[in-house]
C-alpha cells in the first residue's frame, strides 16, 4: 500500500524527480570524493609505524644532525636497532615529487620493514659504493632496468666538485600501503659520506626501533631532553606523529575540505528540500482526497516520507557508486602513488546514507505534516 | 523594435510574478551562489597566496645561489664569494658603493596564536643595504634594529600569526635571546611572514661562520642581467647561480596553481548540480505558467518572444546569485589571512585571500552559464508550446 503510494508520487512529475535526484547526486559525488581525497593524507599517515622513533633536527626540518647522536643513542635502554639516513635532494618541494635520493645505513630494510627489497640488491648496495636501489614505482616511471645508471643533482658536492651525482642499478624496491614512497632511490650512506666533500659524517634523519611503543616514547624524551642544548637539538618522536605535524604545516586540508563540504551541503540542503517540499504542496488536494477515501494520516505521511528517501537514497547510492569509480581515475592520474592509499572507506559510505535520509526527513516532514494538518474540506479546496 | 518591446514587456511580467513564486526563484539563486561562493573562496585563496609570492620578484633584482640550490634554505655562499660578485658590472650603485648584500637565511620554530605545536618561519640575517635594495620595506611600528645587536624587526604577517612577536617581546633563537624592536610591511610580499636582523648577529645566532645563504643585487636597469650572469659564470671556481628575483619567486608560486584547479573543479561540479536544480524550477516555472504563455500566443505575442523572455528571467535570476554568491565569498574571506607551507622554504608563508574582479568575473560567469543552460529547455519547450493545448491547460 506504501509503495502504490511512493510510485505515485515520484511519476507524479517524472521531469523534476529526475532533476532533483541528479542535483542531489551531484552533491554525493562531492561529498564522496573530497572525503576520499583527505583521506589520502590521513589515510597515508596510518600507514606508518609507531612503534619506530623518528629523530629529527629541532629548529629545520631539512638541517643536519651529526653522527655522533648515533653512538649516544645506541647506549639508551629499550633500543633494538638504530638507522640513519641522509637525503641527497633535500631541496624544494618540487624537486621532492620527482623522488628523493636516500643516503641510509645497512640495517634500512631491517628497521623499516614496510620497504622491500631482494637479499641480493642488498649485498650489493653494501659492497659497490656506486649501486643504488630504486624504488619499483620510480623505475617504472623512469624505464629503468638493472645496470642502468642514475643521475641526480643534490646540494652535497661530489668530490669532483660538481653536484652531479650517478649511480648503478642494482635492484628495485617496493613499499607496502605507501606507493608514493616507491618514488625514490637509496644508495649507501658510508660511501655517500665518503664520496662528498662538504657536511661530511651528517644525517638528515635517525630512526630508532623501540622494543615497544612505550619504550619508544621514553627514549624520545630522553633523546631531545639529552640534545636541547647542543647546537644540535633534536625533535623525537613516532613517526606517524612527526608526518602528522607536517600535514598540518602544509595546509590545514580538513578544515578546507570540510568547510567546502559544508557549503555544498547547505546549498543541497536549501534546493532540495525546497523542490521536495513544494511537490508535496501541490498535492493538499490529493492528499485531502486521499483523506476522504479513509486512508490514514499516519499511512499518508510515512508514504510521503518514504517517497523523500527513496529520492535522496537513490541519490546517495548513485553518488557514491560513482565516487567508488572514481578512484581508479585518481589513481592512474596520480602515476600510481595514490595506488593503495586512497579509498572510499565504510564510514564514507555511512556518513552518505545518513546525510541522505537527514536530508530527506528534513525536507519532506514539515510540509507533509502541514498537509495533513489541514481539514479535509480546505485540503480539497486548495485544488 | 517591436520584439524588443514585447520581449521587455513579457519579462516585465514575469518578474513581477516571481516574487508569487518566490520559493522556487530562491531555489535557482541558492543554487547558484553557493557554487559561486565555493569557487570564488578558493580562486581568492590561489590568487591571494599566487601574488603573495610572485608580488616579492622584481625583474631588476637578482638573487644568487649556490648552484644546485633551488632554494635559499638549502644554499650557501662564502662571504668572500659575495665581495666577488660585486665588483661585476651591471649593479647599481648607491653613493659609490655596489647595491648588493648578503643575506641569511634561516629557519625558527614558534608558536602560532591558538595551536600549541610550533611551526617553522623564516628568520632573515640582513645588511644595511637589503633595505636600499628593497624599498617596499617599511618600517610601520618601532624602529629598525641596532647593527650589531640582538634585535629584531617582525613582518607584519608574522606578528599577526604567531604569539609573542609583539614590540618588545623577547624570543629564544637557537641558544641566544632577541627583542623585538620594530614591525614592518612589505607590500604583501612573502618578507611580511619574516623576521629579520643583522646579518652579523644572525651569524652568531645560528653559528653560521662568514657564509650566507643567498645574495640579493638591484641592476643597474633591466638589460644589465646578462652582464651580471657572465661575470659569475666566467669567473673561476666560482659555482654560483644567477637569476633574476621574479623568475625564482614565480617558480616558488606552484602550490597555487594546484589550489585554482581544485577550486575550479569543485566550483563546476557544483555548478552541474546548480544546472539540474535550475532546470527543475524553470521547468515549474513555465509549467505554473501555461495559460499565460498560451494567452500571450493567441494575442499574437510570438514563440521567440516568449523564449527571449523566460530566458531573460532565468539569467537575472542566475545573475542575482552569483553576485550573491560572489558577496558571500567577499564578506567571508577577502582579506582573511591564512598561512601555508609555501614551495621552496619549508617555513610558513601568510597570504591573504583575494577577492579580485577577476576571480568575481569567474564566478559570474559560471552563474550565467548555469543560467543559460536552466532556461534553454524549458524556455524552449515553452515557445514551441501548441497554443491550444496550453491554454487547455486551465
Amino acid at each position: 500500500m506504501y509503495w502504490t503510494l511512493v510510485k505515485i508520487g515520484l511519476i507524479r512529475k517524472r521531469l523534476r524527480t529526475f532533476l532533483t535526484i541528479m542535483s542531489m547526486f551531484i552533491a554525493f559525488v562531492l561529498y564522496g570524493s573530497l572525503n576520499t581525497l583527505s583521506g589520502l593524507f590521513t589515510g597515508s599517515i596510518e600507514g606508518l609505524s609507531a612503534d619506530n622513533v623518528m629523530v629529527m633536527p629541532r629548529y629545520d626540518m631539512f638541517g643536519k644532525l651529526p653522527y655522533s647522536h648515533v653512538n649516544y643513542i645506541e647506549t639508551l635502554e629499550g633500543v633494538e636497532e638504530v638507522m640513519y639516513m641522509d637525503f641527497l635532494v633535500s631541496d624544494s618541494i618540487e624537486s621532492m615529487m620527482e623522488g628523493v635520493a636516500y643516503a641510509v645505513s645497512p640495517n634500512f630494510f631491517e628497521v623499516y620493514d614496510r620497504f622491500e627489497t631482494t637479499e641480493q640488491a642488498e649485498l650489493a648496495l653494501r659492497n659497490n659504493p656506486n649501486a643504488t636501489i630504486v624504488g619499483q614505482l620510480m623505475a617504472d616511471q623512469k624505464g629503468l632496468r638493472i645496470g642502468d645508471r642514475l643521475n641526480t643533482e643534490s646540494s652535497s658536492l661530489n668530490i669532483d666538485g660538481t653536484n652531479n651525482w650517478s649511480f648503478e642499478v642494482v635492484g628495485f624496491y617496493t613499499a607496502k600501503q605507501i606507493k608514493g614512497d616507491e618514488l625514490g632511490a637509496i644508495i649507501n650512506w658510508t660511501a655517500f659520506d665518503e664520496a662528498r666533500m662538504s657536511q661530511k659524517g651528517t644525517l638528515g634523519m635517525v630512526m630508532v626501533k623501540a622494543s615497544s611503543a612505550e619504550a619508544g616514547e621514553k627514549i624520545s624524551k630522553q633523546i631531545d631532553e639529552h640534545f636541547m642544548n647542543s647546537s644540535y637539538a633534536t625533535r623525537s618522536g613516532p613517526e606517524s606523529m612527526v608526518a602528522v605535524e607536517m600535514a598540518g604545516e602544509i595546509a590545514d586540508v580538513e578544515l578546507i575540505v570540510n568547510s567546502i563540504l559544508l557549503s555544498v551541503f547547505f546549498t543541497i540542503l536549501l534546493v532540495s528540500s525546497n523542490t521536495l517540499a513544494q511537490s508535496i504542496r501541490e498535492r493538499t488536494s490529493d492528499i485531502g482526497v486521499l483523506k476522504c477515501l479513509g486512508y490514514k494520516d499516519l499511512t499518508i505521511f510515512s508514504s510521503v516520507i518514504l517517497e523523500a528517501i527513496t529520492i535522496c537514497l537513490t541519490a546517495v547510492i548513485a553518488g557514491l557508486a560513482v565516487t567508488l569509480s572514481l578512484v581508479p581515475l585518481m589513481e592512474s592520474m596520480s602515476g600510481g602513488m595514490l595506488e593503495n592509499t586512497v579509498s572510499v572507506t565504510p564510514s564514507i559510505i555511512i556518513g552518505g546514507f545518513l546525510i541522505g535520509l537527514v536530508i530527506a526527513f528534513i525536507s519532506a516532514a514539515v510540509p507533509a505534516y502541514q498537509a495533513l494538518r489541514l481539514k479535509v474540506v480546505d485540503a480539497l479546496r486548495e485544488g | 523594435m517591436s520584439f524588443i518591446r514585447q520581449v521587455l514587456s513579457v519579462t516585465n511580467m514575469n518578474l513581477r510574478s516571481i516574487l508569487e513564486r518566490s520559493g522556487s526563484s530562491l531555489v535557482i539563486i541558492i543554487g547558484i551562489a553557493g557554487s559561486v561562493a565555493v569557487m570564488v573562496s578558493l580562486l581568492a585563496m590561489a590568487e591571494g597566496l599566487s601574488s603573495t609570492i610572485s608580488n616579492t620578484g622584481q625583474d631588476d633584482r637578482v638573487i644568487i645561489l649556490r648552484d644546485g640550490s633551488s632554494s635559499e634554505l638549502s644554499s650557501g655562499v662564502a662571504m668572500t664569494e659575495v665581495d666577488t660578485v660585486s665588483s661585476s658590472s651591471g649593479i647599481k650603485s648607491l653613493d659609490g658603493d655596489p647595491m648588493i648584500a648578503g643575506e641569511l637565511f634561516a629557519i625558527i620554530d614558534l608558536t602560532k596564536k591558538g595551536a600549541d605545536s610550533t611551526s617553522n618561519l623564516p628568520f632573515r640575517g640582513v645588511e644595511p643595504m637589503s633595505f636600499a635594495i628593497r624599498p617596499e620595506l617599511t618600517i610601520v611600528e618601532g624602529r629598525n634594529f641596532t647593527s650589531g645587536t640582538a634585535e629584531i624587526i617582525v613582518g607584519k604577517g608574522a606578528n599577526n600569526q604567531y604569539q609573542g612577536l609583539d614590540i618588545g617581546d623577547q624570543i629564544k633563537v637557537r641558544d641566544s635571546f632577541a627583542t623585538v624592536v620594530g614591525i614592518f610591511t612589505s607590500n604583501g610580499d612573502v618578507h611580511e611572514s619574516e623576521i629579520w636582523s643583522d646579518l652579523s648577529a644572525a651569524q652568531g645566532i645560528f653559528r653560521r661562520g662568514p657564509t650566507v645563504s643567498s645574495v640579493i643585487l638591484k641592476l643597474e636597469n633591466k638589460e644589465s642581467f646578462d652582464e651580471v650572469g657572465l661575470y659569475v659564470e666566467s669567473y673561476p671556481n666560482l659555482e654560483l647561480k644567477v637569476q633574476r628575483e621574479i623568475d625564482f619567486y614565480d617558480d616558488q608560486s606552484s602550490g597555487a596553481d594546484l589550489i585554482k584547479i581544485f577550486g575550479q573543479v569543485v566550483g563546476y561540479i557544483m555548478a552541474i548540480g546548480a544546472v539540474f536544480a535550475a532546470l527543475n524550477t524553470m521547468y515549474s516555472a513555465v509549467s505554473t505558467r501555461l495559460v499565460e504563455i498560451g494567452t500571450l500566443r493567441a494575442l499574437g505575442f510570438k514563440g521567440a518572444t516568449v523564449l527571449a523572455a523566460l530566458m531573460i528571467e532565468a539569467l537575472i535570476l542566475a545573475m542575482a546569485g552569483g553576485l550573491l554568491g560572489a558577496a558571500i565569498a567577499y564578506v567571508l574571506f577577502n582579506g582573511y589571512t591564512v598561512s601555508t607551507l609555501a614551495g621552496g622554504s619549508f617555513s610558513q608563508t601568510a597570504f591573504a585571500f583575494a577577492v579580485t574582479g577577476e576571480v568575481v568575473q569567474q564566478g559570474l560567469t559560471l552563474a550565467l552559464f548555469v543560467g543559460f543552460i536552466g532556461g534553454v529547455f524549458p524556455a524552449w519547450n515553452a515557445a514551441r508550446r501548441d497554443i491550444t493545448e496550453a491554454l487547455r491547460s486551465i
